[in-house]
């Protein structure tokens, strides 16, 4: 796509509206995948395109292309939508958001973000095969019935924004993933195992990759049972995204706006466990969700949604804001092709100070979860959840005892976060998650055994 | 584009190179709660060429087509970087065709003024039930044409209309918060997202009752799945584990996937058919240039057949049946589903209930996933069903089984087939959401673990 494509977009824009914005994301990504131990493809994704946002007569229109030939026809979609769009109850922000010199200022500090590890840029693919084959090796030595599939892959991304506010923005971001995931397929079924992670800095964790995941095949060696009931269940960081998908959705602020929250009028009320301060930061050095400003040129930053367990904050972008009365909070997420909608940056929920091994040393009877299957099925806006057991184990005295299967886990996020047996003591990122293992009191294990 | 892609394929040399070049475009109108959050159109032009040499795959894919020769180059020299076996791809008829879209009231001859005006009045039905705290309702039409060929000599120009709509209804009662949705979806054209106002009521009325419906007690049960549900639960129960991908190298895997092997009772034939036309899964050719047809996974209750690409047939030496799909120039094509259903029998809902003593019917999609061996899907709602009588409304109902033990368990299949496409679709190796169609009739099946 063209350098001077993004302003040529404004100009006319500029013309046909009274306010405009210009969103420029880029990206070039490369990968290798191994399947079953055997270099299968590598592949490489360029994509690009722009996203222009218009207000004319006061409403909001929007239209997005990823064909440099077609600004008029870019405009023209962009303006025609507007007859439709909602009323802006904002104003795009410009130098007076971006102004510096205070350390009150929302985007004081911005500058020392980092977000482009050199590592990463200089990782070839030649390594990254290097790398995957030594997994491989490593496993096969260790366990040689696993099969095993790779994705090595990094990712360069620029983001640009300009408007008619006067702000011209950008930033470039590194991502690298690595994913390994063993299969193992014997008489008592199927057993997936995945390890791996995502982040921004250059990851290469391969013996910590394999150990984990060696020690999980290991442990499901024995097969334990589990009677339908009630009992404490830890669930890992990997595993906890299908969780806390409850409280993203609970202070989303466009939730709250719709009422469709049940955090909505909430806000000063102790309604988690006090070890429980959880935050959006937007700022963390190499985060996942990190980047100096959101979606719409809102510098990010740090929000706290709950402090010792009080409900303290909700994450918006500029309209939802507008339309709600409060201050944008710099989480208007969005790719170049939609219109921006309160996300989450990166989700930090603090240590406390069980490690993990006394959490399951801890427990009578009890399983750990690993890996679970139907995130995002049940009713999470009210907080339910409802999984089934894709890689747990079973725990009896203190001691893991075999692995579980068909096996369902259930219950309500805002009931079981109110009293919890125990917060780990060491925060794992995971996306864009930085989270220590949770135990939950009392979820309710039905068991098909 | 024809000169495009052949002057490209003749500049580069591989054991096969294909160029696939896209042009998708995409109008949405979309309400949540009183305002209209989105309404217009977008449009993505890419393209991708991917190589295969010596049993491994290059590829690159880009949006400016100024790229393409470069991408040609990266995707060769990918693959000439894997240097593996020498396994070679099924070979398959080389076909020359402009394939037309026959879609009834074309999205494209409709202004936008009235796709967002039958929103809104779909939404203010919504709306309209004080019980109900917001609601959303999304449609959206997508015009893709396609250019495809490969260095075999096959170029193929395709047109796919999809048209489709989904609406939700919040009802709120406290800090209780239930949802009921429904969707449409298909390549029919405009008219399958008109005259929906009974559905749209019947589920405003879904959203209301959950409200006042008990949470399902943890344990198993005989379920009746509804049709819909019927589709999910055979799309993730047996359909993901057809796809040959997940078993060409695996050979513990493949004996227990073995043609011969019995999975279901006599009367459980489950099938993928990619060539109904007008159906959200149609695809008169897959994206590898294959001509769709219908695959039989399990007949009469033995594994029949597996969903191929050209790769897996050739690697497994069987039959290429037109099962490789991308989601759009983005993507590698990869083994997928397309529209895959349980054949019908003989059995009347009213039968099947009225040999329950205990059990549930469960009624509607919220979503369903697979472990391979175990998987999940989730009721929109469900009634506890009592010495062969309906009972009332239970939430929740999220169901879980055992691809070796679940489909043994099904024991009446109803004559009520139905196929069902929607706006979502189906998730694999983070292509999301494919349109495909699932479906089946009403089925009975034991022993299923509710949690």
């Amino acid at each position: 796509m063209r350098e001077d494509f993004i302003y040529r977009n404004l100009e006319i824009a500029k013309s046909r509206a009274e306010a405009a914005e210009v969103i420029q994301v880029n990206s070039e990504t490369t990968s290798v995948q191994f399947k079953a131990g055997r270099l299968a493809t590598v592949e490489t994704k360029y994509e690009s395109g722009v996203g222009l946002r218009v207000i004319v007569d006061g409403r909001i229109g929007f239209s997005s292309t990823t064909d440099d030939s077609k600004a008029e026809e870019l405009v023209g979609n962009a303006v025609s939508s507007a007859r439709f769009g909602q009323a802006a109850r904002f104003e795009l922000p410009g130098s007076v958001e971006w102004a510096h010199n205070d350390k009150s200022s929302p985007a004081s500090g911005v500058d020392d973000l980092k977000l482009v590890d050199e590592h990463v840029l200089n990782f070839t693919l030649q390594k990254a095969v290097e790398e995957g084959r030594k997994a491989i090796e490593l496993i096969k030595e260790a366990r040689p019935e696993v099969l095993t599939d790779i994705l090595i892959g990094k990712t360069r991304k620029q983001v640009r924004i300009v408007n008619t506010s006067g702000l011209d923005r950008s930033y470039e971001k590194t991502v690298f993933r690595y994913y390994i995931m063993g299969m193992v397929v014997n008489d008592q079924g199927f057993l997936l195992v995945e390890e791996g992670r995502t982040s921004g800095k250059l990851r290469l964790e391969t013996e910590g990759y394999v150990g984990s995941l060696v020690r999980k095949v290991k442990l499901a060696d024995a097969v334990a049972e589990v009677k339908t009931g009630r009992m404490p269940v830890i669930f890992v960081p990997e595993v906890l995204a299908d969780l806390l998908e409850a409280l993203e959705i609970g202070t989303n602020g466009k939730m709250v706006q719709k009422g469709s929250s049940p955090l909505a009028n909430r806000i000063g009320e102790p309604l988690l466990d006090k070890r429980l301060t959880i935050v959006d930061d937007g700022r963390i050095d190499y985060g996942v969700g990190s980047a100096p400003f959101d979606g719409e040129g809102v510098p990010t930053g740090r929000t706290v949604l709950f402090e010792n367990g009080v409900l303290r904050g909700y994450l918006f972008d500029l309209q939802t804001a507008g339309i709600m009365g409060c201050r944008p909070t710099g989480n208007g997420g969005r790719g170049f092709d939609s219109l921006p909608t309160p996300e989450t940056t990166n989700l930090v929920i603090h240590p406390d100070k069980t490690p993990l091994e006394e959490m399951i040393g801890s427990l009578e009877s009890g399983l750990i979860v690993y890996q679970a299957l139907g995130g995002g099925q049940s009713n999470l806006m009210a907080g339910d959840f409802s999984l089934n057991v894709h890689l747990g184990y079973r725990i009896e005295k203190g001691m893991i005892t075999g692995r579980v299967k068909d096996t369902m886990i259930s219950g309500n996020i805002y009931h079981l976060l109110k009293d919890l047996v125990a917060v780990g003591d060491r925060c794992e990122e995971i996306g864009n998650l930085q989270v220590p293992p949770l135990c939950l009191p009392d979820v309710s294990v039905a068991s098909g055994i | 584009m024809e000169s495009i892609l052949k002057k490209v394929l003749s500049t580069v040399s591989a054991d096969y190179v294909e160029v696939r070049l896209e042009e998708k475009s995409r109008t949405s109108v979309v309400y949540v709660g009183k305002e209209l959050e989105d309404a217009g159109t977008k449009t993505v032009l890419g393209g991708n060429v991917r190589v295969y040499h010596k049993g491994g795959w290059g590829f690159a894919s880009f949006n400016d087509l100024n790229e393409l020769p470069r991408c040609a180059r990266d995707a060769v020299n990918q693959a000439r970087l894997i240097g593996g076996d020498a396994a070679g791809l099924a070979r398959v008829p080389v076909v020359h065709e402009i394939v037309d879209e026959k879609v009834g009231l074309d999205p494209r001859d409709v202004s936008l003024e009235e796709k967002e005006e039958l929103v809104r009045r779909y939404n203010q039905i919504i709306l309209n039930s004080p019980k109900v705290q917001t609601s959303r309702v999304v449609y959206r039409d997508t015009i893709v044409k396609e250019v495809f060929g490969n260095s075999e000599g096959c170029y193929i120009e395709q047109e796919k209309v999809y048209t489709g709509i989904s609406y939700s209804a919040i009802a709120r009662d406290g800090i209780n918060l239930q949802r009921a949705w429904g969707s449409k979806g298909d390549r029919r054209g405009y008219r399958v997202v008109t005259d929906l106002e009974h559905e749209i009521e019947k589920s405003v009325k879904d959203a209301v009752d959950l409200l006042s419906a008990p949470k399902v007690s943890p344990g198993q049960y005989t379920v009746i799945l509804d049709p819909e549900l019927s589709g999910v639960f055979v799309h993730e129960a047996f359909g993901h584990l057809s796809e040959a991908d997940f078993l060409y190298d695996n050979p513990e895997l493949l004996e227990k996937m073995k043609p011969g092997t019995r999975f279901g009772p006599d009367e459980l034939s489950i099938v993928d058919d990619g060539s109904l036309p007008q159906e959200n899964g149609y695809n008169r050719y897959d994206d590898e240039g294959v001509l769709s047809r219908r695959t039989y996974l399990i007949r009469e209750g033995i594994l029949s057949g597996h969903l191929h690409s050209r790769e897996t047939a050739g690697r497994m030496g069987e039959e290429p049946t037109g099962n490789a799909r991308a989601l759009d120039y983005r993507f590698r094509p990869i083994v997928r589903m397309s529209c895959t259903y349980i054949e019908p029998r003989e059995w009347k809902f009213e039968e099947m209930l009225s040999e329950v003593k205990d059990g549930i019917y469960a009624i509607g999609v919220l979503g369903g996933q697979t472990g391979l061996e175990m998987f999940t899907f989730t009721a929109m709602k469900a009634y506890l069903i009592k010495d062969g009588k309906l009972g009332p409304m239970v939430r929740d109902v999220v169901l879980s089984g055992n691809v070796f033990e679940t489909l043994m368990n099904i024991d009446a299949i109803g004559d009520d087939l139905r196929l069902k496409g929607g706006l979502g679709g189906c998730g694999k190796q983070g292509q999301s959401p494919l349109p495909v169609s699932d479906g089946g009739p009403h089925i009975r099946v034991k022993k299923i673990l509710i949690g």
